[in-house]
């Protein structure tokens, strides 16, 4: 596409780079955007820089927060005994949809896959086993996707708890073929509450 | 029975519908017309992918997005649909399997076609794809079980490459080692058991084909017939470190087929491989009815080209004793109306 403005293509090829968005719709948000009041576009670019230059990880979980602790650690009414390890935000977003879980969450930060180049020491297993430590945690629920690397990884953290403390895993069957974010509300909530153990999941080999 | 067949921007195909009434159908028309390419639609109505092309974008229609194939199979409608996303969608009377290896066996098919030669000229993959195509049809769980021991492997030889920068974790090297020979160890069961039983078949078809008395073999060749596979790996550990990737496994299986004791690869005439491809594959087709209880539909890739006619009339011999659906395609009509002359259930389709 061939604009008679540099700005407009610049800003265009912005827009493009998000996921999903073509040059089309690109040039449609440009467009809609030129017709704005100025204070407007610099409330709305603002927002998108204040969000980036301002978001922080909650020191305890890794969920994403405006301060140190994110709103969920923040809660005192939350169970804090129990502590639900997912791969990424999208997940703790997921879950807190269904409002059927009440304990804390810890994100990982991915998954155990060596082609990928990630490896244990790449996630924030460590800040996990400490923290399971040094609090009253009585139950780890483990909701990583049903994949083999979310299983390697499970396995891998199964190895590193104090084995007394009871960990679970989703049912299975949920979020077939796809990851835990595309699960509908209720399938998603059904299976947190019927979570099993997770030897159920992981074979113990030793 | 498959009676009606439909593609739309399926390979060379914009759209074409087929009605077939007869359990022998024959498709005769010049190369490069699109013959070979409603052989293998069937073939992707069985098993959700293509014989001839490894990845799906290659069955659509050139500069279409998307494609449609639908079968009517006795009185259930099977449509395979990808969507303009890329999106592969599987349905049986219009409700949509959530797995594909639910599907895959219901209608099971033997397609023979001028390459399969390679599965016994060619290198060990060809025969590995061979008996997986087999196995996968039979056991719903075997193609689950590849998929995961294939991934496995993939993530054991990236750790073994990653150590040559950095210690690798133990406790998932562990884990590795432990589901590769969990899977592999039942994956080998499953190739074993099932090439003891394919053997005494394709005796009996290839006499049958051949009209001599030659003897024929096929032995599974294993490195896990030499111990469990979880001792193999601790003994070739340290090789593994230092090639970087995972020397022992059913990944290295290979299958040996030979004629009166000699390899086949390399002993045999171009008869006589031929013979005995025939004969694998019809050990195929009769494994597969036996224990499915359901007369695969047999898929005969212009296989008279360069046949001796003795070879073609023993052939078309055993073609009709089947009893079961057949499609050929062939270049020459005259060679298919010779073949089938005398029979009366065939049906001739010119393709252009
Ligand atoms: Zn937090």
């Amino acid at each position: 596409m061939n604009f008679s403005s540099k700005l407009i293509t610049d800003a265009v090829d912005a827009f493009s780079q998000l996921p999903g968005i073509g040059k089309k719709s690109a040039l449609r948000m440009v467009l809609h955007l030129l017709k704005q009041e100025e204070n407007m576009v610099s409330q709305f670019t603002n927002s998108i820089q204040d969000m980036r230059m301002n978001i922080k990880f909650c020191n305890e979980c890794f969920n994403v927060s405006d301060h140190d602790l994110c709103g969920i650690c923040v809660q005192s009414s939350r169970r804090a005994s129990s502590i639900c390890l997912v791969e990424s935000i999208r997940e703790v977003i997921a879950i807190e949809s269904t409002q059927q879980y009440n304990g804390l969450y810890h994100v990982l930060g991915g998954l155990i896959s060596p082609l990928d180049g990630i490896g244990p020491s790449d996630l924030r297993i460590n800040e996990l086993v400490k923290r399971v430590e040094e609090n009253d945690t009585q139950e780890l629920i483990v909701a990583l996707s049903p994949t083999l690397e979310g299983d390697t990884t499970t396995y891998y953290i199964s190895k590193q708890i104090d084995p007394t403390i009871k960990i679970t895993t989703l049912s299975r069957g949920v979020a077939f073929g796809g990851e835990l974010e595309y699960a509908d509300e209720m399938t998603l909530a059904k299976s947190l509450e019927n979570r099993v153990p997770i030897t159920q999941v992981v074979k113990n080999d030793d | 029975m498959l009676s009606k067949l439909f593609l739309y921007h399926f390979k060379n195909y914009t759209e074409a519908s087929f009605d077939f009434s007869q359990p022998i159908c024959c498709f005769y028309g010049p190369n490069g017309a699109g013959k070979t390419n409603i052989l293998d639609a069937i073939y992707y109505l069985s098993f959700t992918k293509s014989y001839f092309s490894s990845f799906d974008h290659q069955v659509i229609q050139k500069d279409q997005k998307g494609m449609y194939t639908k079968g009517i199979f006795d009185k259930t409608q099977i449509d395979c649909i990808i969507r303009e996303n890329g999106k592969k969608e599987v349905s049986a009377n219009g409700k949509q399997y959530e797995r594909y290896a639910n599907h895959i066996g219901k209608y099971p098919a033997v397609i023979i076609a001028p390459d399969d030669i390679d599965l016994i000229n060619g290198y060990s993959d060809t025969r590995r794809r061979f008996i997986d195509i087999l196995l996968c049809q039979l056991k719903p769980t075997y193609l689950s079980h590849l998929v995961d021991y294939n991934k496995y492997l993939a993530q054991r030889n990236a750790l073994l490459k990653s150590s040559k920068s950095k210690a690798i974790d133990s406790v998932v090297h562990n884990h590795y080692k432990t589901e590769l020979c969990r899977l592999g160890t039942l994956i080998y069961q499953e190739r074993k058991e099932i090439i003891e039983e394919l053997t005494p078949l394709a005796q009996k078809f290839y006499s049958q084909i051949a009209n001599n008395k030659e003897k024929i073999s096929i032995s599974y060749k294993s490195q896990l017939s030499e111990g469990a596979m979880h001792d193999l790996l601790d003994q070739v550990q340290e090789k593994d470190f230092a090639t970087m990737r995972t020397n022992v496994g059913i990944h290295k299986d290979d299958l040996q087929f030979e004629i009166n004791s000699y390899q086949a690869k390399n002993h045999s005439s171009q008869g006589q491989k031929k013979s005995f491809l025939f004969a694998i594959k019809f050990a195929e087709f009769a494994l597969l009815k036996k224990d499915l209880g359901n007369s695969p539909i047999l898929l005969l890739d212009d296989i008279f080209e360069k046949l001796d006619v003795e070879r073609s009339q023993h052939l078309v011999n055993l073609i009709t004793e089947l009893d079961t659906q057949v499609f050929i395609t062939d270049t020459h009509k005259g060679r298919l109306t010779n073949a089938f002359e005398g029979h009366n259930n065939v049906q001739f389709e010119s393709i252009k």
